[in-house]
């Protein structure tokens, strides 16, 4: 028995040996870390601009690359008093969003909204979709519901946002917001962090006042 | 992007097996191979821009994969079934097909630095100084790892093959 011979029984003996894993999976895992490269270079820069502002950074999400002047599609972020706090900009690679939720028991399925293209006067907007209320399934029994998108305009920009607590059964809490920018004709003007800042100011966010009904005389 | 995605695809396509396999004999543990090599191909993705440029990116893989934590693929295991590969021989903890149990044995009674230059030598096909730069060795001690653990197979597998080659 030669060394050909040796290495050829080793090499033989793994042949039936094949990966599983998909390649979906990977490149999810992979995004995931990605974005959190990413996020970690722009913390410090974001940090400083928001306190030269005056606004609260409690509750900012992560943001997207400096380079594009885009904001990551979705960030997910756990914070110190528990909640986590999932920021969707934009409905792209929701599997990799779905496996990030799936620890806290909540699996996301969101869907196009046409009829909210519409009401913003644009007719065509293909990668600008909205979420219909009430596509977020629970995994163990956990009420979630999604509140109506509230639609406000800030200059040329028209911001659309949606909020809303949930409490898991572990004892965390979910926050969801939907933060999608629509961009006009042309370049995008829209600046990453201010938009993200701006979505934690409530005052800002129009509230229709409903018509006290009469008190009926004693 | 998506040239970015298709050239990944294509690589982890070609490659997967082979990182695999050079993983599985280093480490000796089929799922713990199958979350590492899983791990470094998900890095490798992420920084697939300096990774497609590496002479060897199979290397960088398995050499990613033999320092990575697994912690969260087996937190994913938990959350997500993977599907069952349709035809899976009993006891080979899922990754498609048995490894002969006295080949297993003979690779895990080598030292842990021979298994891995046996590894790299056979699977990926690397040449001495690529296995060297790998594991960040030297040529010369490659050399001497390679003999010494094909000397110790052959011992220990010369009356297996002996015994099939009168079947």
């Amino acid at each position: 028995m030669n060394d050909d011979n040796v290495l050829t029984a080793v090499r033989e003996g793994f042949a039936p040996v094949r990966m599983q894993t998909p390649a979906k999976a990977i490149m999810a895992r992979g995004a995931m870390m990605r974005r959190r490269t990413n996020s970690g270079r722009l913390t410090a820069g974001a940090l400083a601009a928001a306190l030269g502002a005056g606004l609260s950074v409690s509750a900012f999400g992560h943001g997207g690359t400096a380079q594009d002047a885009a904001l990551a599609a979705w960030t997910v972020q756990q914070q110190s008093d528990g909640t986590v706090l999932v920021t969707v900009r934009k409905l792209d690679d929701m599997a990799a969003l779905r496996a990030r939720l799936a620890p806290y028991g909540v699996s996301i399925t969101p869907e196009p909204n046409p009829k909210l293209a519409m009401v913003c006067g644009f007719p065509v907007l293909p990668p600008l979709m909205a979420l219909r209320p009430g596509h977020l399934k629970p995994l163990r029994g956990v009420p979630v519901v999604m509140p109506p998108i509230v639609v406000w305009r800030a200059g040329e920009k028209e911001v659309f946002d949606g909020a809303k607590t949930f409490p898991l059964p572990d004892g965390h809490r979910l926050r969801i917001k939907f933060v999608h920018v629509i961009r006009g004709p042309g370049k995008v003007t829209v600046e990453p962090l201010h938009c993200a800042l701006k979505q934690f100011t409530p005052a800002k966010l129009p509230v229709k006042q409903r018509p006290t009904p009469p008190t009926p005389p004693s | 992007m998506d040239t970015e995605s298709d050239g990944f695809t294509r690589f982890y396509e070609t490659a997967r097996d082979d990182c695999l396999r050079a993983v599985y004999a280093s480490v000796g543990d089929p799922q713990a191979a199958e979350d590492l090599v899983a791990e470094a191909f998900a890095r490798a993705w992420a920084r697939w821009r300096t990774v497609s440029r590496h002479p060897a990116p199979q290397a960088w893989v398995v050499r990613t994969a033999l320092n990575a934590r697994v912690s969260w693929w087996r937190r994913r295991r938990r959350e997500i079934a993977f599907p069952e590969p349709a035809a899976e021989a009993p006891g080979d903890g899922g990754l498609g097909g048995a490894v002969d149990r006295e080949l297993m044995a003979a690779l895990l009674r080598l030292p842990a630095r021979q298994r891995q230059v046996v590894a790299l030598r056979l699977f990926l096909d690397l040449d001495t100084a690529a296995t060297a730069e790998t594991l960040g060795i030297a040529p010369g001690t490659v050399t001497a790892h390679l003999a010494r653990a094909i000397a110790t197979l052959r011992a220990e597998l010369s009356p297996t093959i002996h015994e099939e080659s009168w079947r």
